[in-house]
């Protein structure tokens, strides 16, 4: 091993939401200088304004710092992010199998939370060395012992050395970066064998192309290099290779151990899949790196601009959006009530949402969300398969001999007290129970098989409310199983509204369109006439709501002294209208659509 | 010279109603009042030289609040300046509100008149003392009678009476008879309001504890607007304006330059004015409008420069508030454009879903329309700052 291998070191922070990760990160890269402080954007890591909005990173961002150590050696730290929710469990594995250790932050009032575990047993996997930090001892209601020994029982980590900090306050910061070099192993890694390098990020840039984010496991890359992606095949001349410093900086080779980038003129993203391996393309190695798996939408949606004109915006942003995630899939549809848009496929929930609000944020657009859909697979009475995600495809009854639906072994972890109520839950949502054990004496992992139609409805919510957010959900997809399912249609103003039709089991049927009417009608604004909401199935209804006329909407009084406030009233009444959309005679605000998957009780 | 109207906010009151959220005072001590007439007489007499060889008074405006709770002397001083400051014309009408609570006896009205007042507005709002007492209204029924009987005999000649409807549980039968007390008296002026709460006012707040969901409740309000505009009509009454009725020839004109967006300075704490495409506004607290007046005489807090786009806009929108509408030949003689051609589609939609009519000379609301005036107005609007 190289004397320079010696001193890299490659780590995360993993750490629940708000304990920190950010502001400690901002910290690190403050005190070794590795980014001007006064350019430092706040928390330069979580650079998408959603992020820092919900205090999570989406998109991984890597740095590499430079630490002059008390051993008086100069030291590589590359603090790779990472994302923290279920819906990029992937993309987190691909990130900490770039490392060789992780920092785990815990905030030292609040203790060990839900989502931390999941990302520590993940670390466990992939052998790390975990370090932990206990964040935020200058609050008053911190308890360092408490959950220092809270640390030592749920995870088993010794934490007889970990760093007692204050990020935001900046105290003992140079512990957790000694830490890190201490106790992190240098990478492994023999530069003359064939070029093993993992994907773990890849971003578009209009000038350069894709831009790599890699690990190098085995060999050395440089520029000129003929690369190789193991899964996908493709075939690259290496333009550019270096290092995450402040922004992109050069570099002549990246050897074992190093973790950078690289560009080879790469078109499209689809083409550097997260967790593929790129070799040369002679002399390549023999085995890809483990872990690689393709990742599939689960979740699909449509998603359509509240002004039709808008279209060709719409089609532009989903492009460039796709640009950057390839896991996002689109592709145009039409809607009886909405006109022409996009069917979407998404990794799950939480990437659903957050590329609906980018399109509002980022591009500006009002759009209309479908109700999410999984993939079925109808068998027709001729005996031919086929898949079915927008439940306008559904093929009329008579034609259908049985379907099957996806079913996910969902794993949850959770404190023991709120077991009963989680169980009842699964139960509720047609959950069938594998197993429950024990990681310690206060903490439960549960496992279910349950449908990923129920999961999509807001399970991770009604979850999260089940156990005051101390729960956490894993879920991977195991098998189609046949099933009993209707396709549920409402009715607006005795119109069907194709984008709020969704396919449901038969059992459940009668219980979801009772309260999709009901929902409907508390978010639909009274408008001049009377607007029956109405569930159907087959033509047969099975529940019905009115919302009631509107009697009037006029102002009585309006003087010298009112018509300023009246303008602005009516601009804000206008602002309103142009954000609903229009389904025949009536208007329907956008929350709408999305309210019917918010109905856990 | 071209024509103006006066508006002068007087806003104290015995006590506010609890569904008003105008800018008013209640309890305030006697030496607040007599600063706040002092730096009113200052405002106004600060614009002598702005309006002065420009402008002749068309009509005044003393509003509230409620003006004759203030002492007498007070609103006869007020039109003494306003006389010696500007060139009000002769037949100028002079209005003031007046509520039964306040100074309302036969010599009171006498000083009133001969200050020079020849129009009163009087809040009876609704003859049945039970709705009085639920509203907050400190006057009663007869402490009404009496109001308008002197105003009469004082020789007010052309009175409005104030009403309002619409509250929850508000007895109908008990409203109907007032609009047919109101149409005996027989008064030359009446204005119907539907109430609208405010989000600020503590009959919301009450009504919110009572568990009252003040949007969603099914109140009686159209049934009791059609009855009013019904029963006016029927004894001499022309309806003008969503909320107002005359008899022949006693339209509120002052009101009127309102609606035709014409041009008004307001005096006083929170008084608005619109004057050279401008709307401005005073500060509504009561110390700073001391404090402004007493350092440079006036108290802006905010001036908006409306162009053309906001003016055609506000013409449209205050003007269909008028029964006939607005004139299209008038929209043509201030912006330039033909309004058809300017609002093609917003015309069309509005015609076709029976909101709006019109004959090519004016343009106005329907009977549905008048319902749901702000959905109608709504399309005119364009231009939206955020």
């Amino acid at each position: 091993m190289s004397e320079r291998q010696q001193r890299i070191r490659n780590f995360s922070i993993i750490a629940h939401i708000d304990h920190g990760k950010s502001t400690l990160a901002d910290r690190l890269i403050e005190f070794t200088g590795s980014v001007d402080s006064r350019a430092m954007v706040s928390q330069l890591l979580d650079n998408m304004d959603l992020e820092r909005e919900r205090g999570i990173t989406i998109k991984l961002q890597t740095i590499r710092l430079i630490y002059h150590a008390d051993d008086g050696e100069e030291y590589y730290l590359n603090l790779i992010d990472t994302p923290g929710h279920v819906d990029f469990t992937y993309e987190v594995s691909r990130s900490l199998a770039a490392c060789e250790g992780a920092v785990l932050v815990v905030d030292a009032s609040q203790g060990i939370e839900a989502q931390t575990m999941a990302n520590v047993y993940l670390a466990l996997e992939n052998n790390l060395e975990i370090i932990p930090v206990l964040n935020k001892i200058d609050l008053p209601s911190a308890e360092p012992e408490r959950v220092l020994h809270e640390i030592e029982d749920v995870i088993g980590l010794d934490t007889s050395d970990a760093p007692l900090i204050s990020a935001k306050e900046g105290t003992n910061i140079k512990d957790v970066l000694e830490a890190v070099v201490q106790k992190i192993p240098p990478p492994k890694g023999d530069k003359n064998s064939p070029l093993k390098a993992l994907i773990f990020d890849s971003y578009y840039d209009s000038y350069r192309g894709v831009i790599v984010s890699i690990r190098i496991m085995d060999g050395q890359v440089k520029k000129n290099d003929r690369i190789k992606m193991m899964a996908t095949g493709k075939s690259f001349d290496v333009d550019e290779v270096g290092v995450f410093l402040n922004g992109l900086h050069k570099t002549e080779v990246l050897g074992p151990g190093d973790v950078g980038y690289l560009t080879a003129s790469i078109k499209n993203i689809g083409d550097t899949a997260v967790g593929d391996t790129i070799t040369f393309e002679k002399n390549s190695a023999k085995q890809p790196l483990p872990g690689y798996k393709k990742v599939n939408p689960m979740v699909y949606c449509g998603i359509y601009p509240v002004d039709g004109a808008k279209y060709e915006d719409l089609k532009d942003a989903l492009a460039k959006l796709n640009l950057n995630d390839a896991s996002l899939l689109y592709q145009p549809e039409t809607s009886a009530v909405l006109g022409f848009g996009f069917r979407c496929g998404f990794l799950g929930l939480l990437h659903m949402e957050i590329i609906q609000q980018r399109l509002e944020r980022e591009y500006n657009l009002d759009i209309v969300a479908t109700v999410p859909s999984v993939v079925y697979h109808v068998v027709l009475t001729d005996g031919t398969m086929i898949e079915v995600d927008n439940p306008t495809n559904m093929p009329p009854a008579v034609n259908i001999q049985y379907m099957e639906e996806p079913i996910v072994h969902a794993t949850m972890m959770l404190p023991t007290e709120y077991v009963g109520a989680v169980m009842e839950l699964c139960q509720a949502r047609r959950g069938v129970y594998l197993g429950m054990h024990y990681m310690e004496e206060t903490r439960v992992v549960l496992e279910y098989e349950m449908p990923l139609n129920e999961i999509i409805y807001d399970f991770f919510d009604a979850l999260k409310s089940r156990t005051k957010g101390y729960a956490s959900l894993d879920y991977e997809l195991r098998r189609y199983q046949k099933s009993e399912l209707v396709k549920l249609d409402i009715l607006l103003n005795l119109e069907i509204v194709d984008a709020l039709s969704f396919i449901v089991h038969k059992e459940k049927s009668y219980e979801r369109g009772r309260k999709i009417a009901e929902k409907l009608k508390e978010e639909i604004p009274r408008q001049m006439f009377e607007i029956p909401i109405q569930a159907a199935i087959g033509g047969k209804i099975i529940a019905r709501e009115t919302v009631k006329a509107m009697r009037k909407d006029v102002l009585s009084k309006c003087y010298g002294g009112d018509i300023s406030r009246k303008r602005k009233l009516l601009e804000k009444q206008k602002e309103g209208k142009k954000k609903m959309r229009q389904i025949g005679k009536v208007q329907v605000p956008q929350e709408a659509f999305l309210s019917v998957l918010k109905l856990d009780e | 010279m071209k024509k103006i109207s006066l508006y002068i906010h007087v806003p104290f009151c015995k006590k506010k109603c609890s569904y008003c959220d105008f800018v008013s005072y209640e309890n305030v001590e006697e030496n607040l009042i007599d600063q706040y007439f002092q730096a009113l007489y200052e405002e106004i007499r600060a614009y002598r030289t702005l309006l002065n060889g420009n402008y002749t008074v068309e009509t005044i405006f003393i509003g509230g609040g409620t003006p004759n709770f203030v002492a007498v002397e007070y609103i006869e001083k007020l039109m003494q300046v306003l006389f010696d400051s500007f060139e009000v014309e002769k037949d100028a009408e002079i209005t003031m509100e007046a509520n039964p609570n306040g100074h309302s006896n036969k010599e009171e009205m006498l000083r009133y008149k001969k200050a020079g007042i020849n129009r009163l507005s009087l809040g009876l709002q609704s003859a049945d003392d039970a709705l009085l007492k639920e509203i907050g209204r400190s006057h009663c029924f007869q402490d009404f009678q009496d109001a308008f009987a002197a105003a009469r005999q004082a020789g007010f000649d052309n009175v409005n009476i104030d009403l309002i409807f619409g509250f929850f549980g508000q007895d109908r039968k008990a409203f109907e008879d007032t609009v047919q007390y109101v149409v005996q008296t027989p008064c030359e002026h009446v204005s119907a309001y539907s109430l609208k709460l405010g989000e600020e006012t503590p009959l919301y707040e009450t009504y919110m504890e009572q568990g009252i969901d003040v949007e969603e409740e099914d109140w009686e309000d159209r049934e009791m607007y059609r009855y009013v505009c019904r029963e006016l009509e029927k004894n001499g009454y022309e309806q003008y304006e969503l909320s107002n009725f005359a008899k022949k020839g006693y339209l509120c004109k002052h009101n009127m330059n309102y609606w035709d967006t014409k041009e008004y300075i307001g005096f006083g704490v929170a008084a608005h004015s619109y004057k050279d495409h401008a709307r401005f506004f005073n500060t509504s607290d009561l110390e700073q409008y001391l404090e402004d007046i007493k350092r440079n005489a006036s108290a802006i807090e905010e001036i908006e420069q409306l162009n053309l786009q906001k003016r055609k806009e506000e013409f449209i929108i205050m003007g269909l508030r008028k029964t006939k509408g607005f004139e299209v030949d008038d929209y043509t003689r201030r912006f330039g454009s033909d309004f058809f051609a300017d609002y093609e589609k917003e015309t069309a939609y509005l015609i076709e879903a029976k909101l709006m009519e019109t004959d090519k000379k004016n343009v106005w609301l329907t009977e549905e329309g008048k319902d749901f005036a702000n959905i109608a107005m709504m399309e005119f609007i364009t231009e939206i700052n955020y």
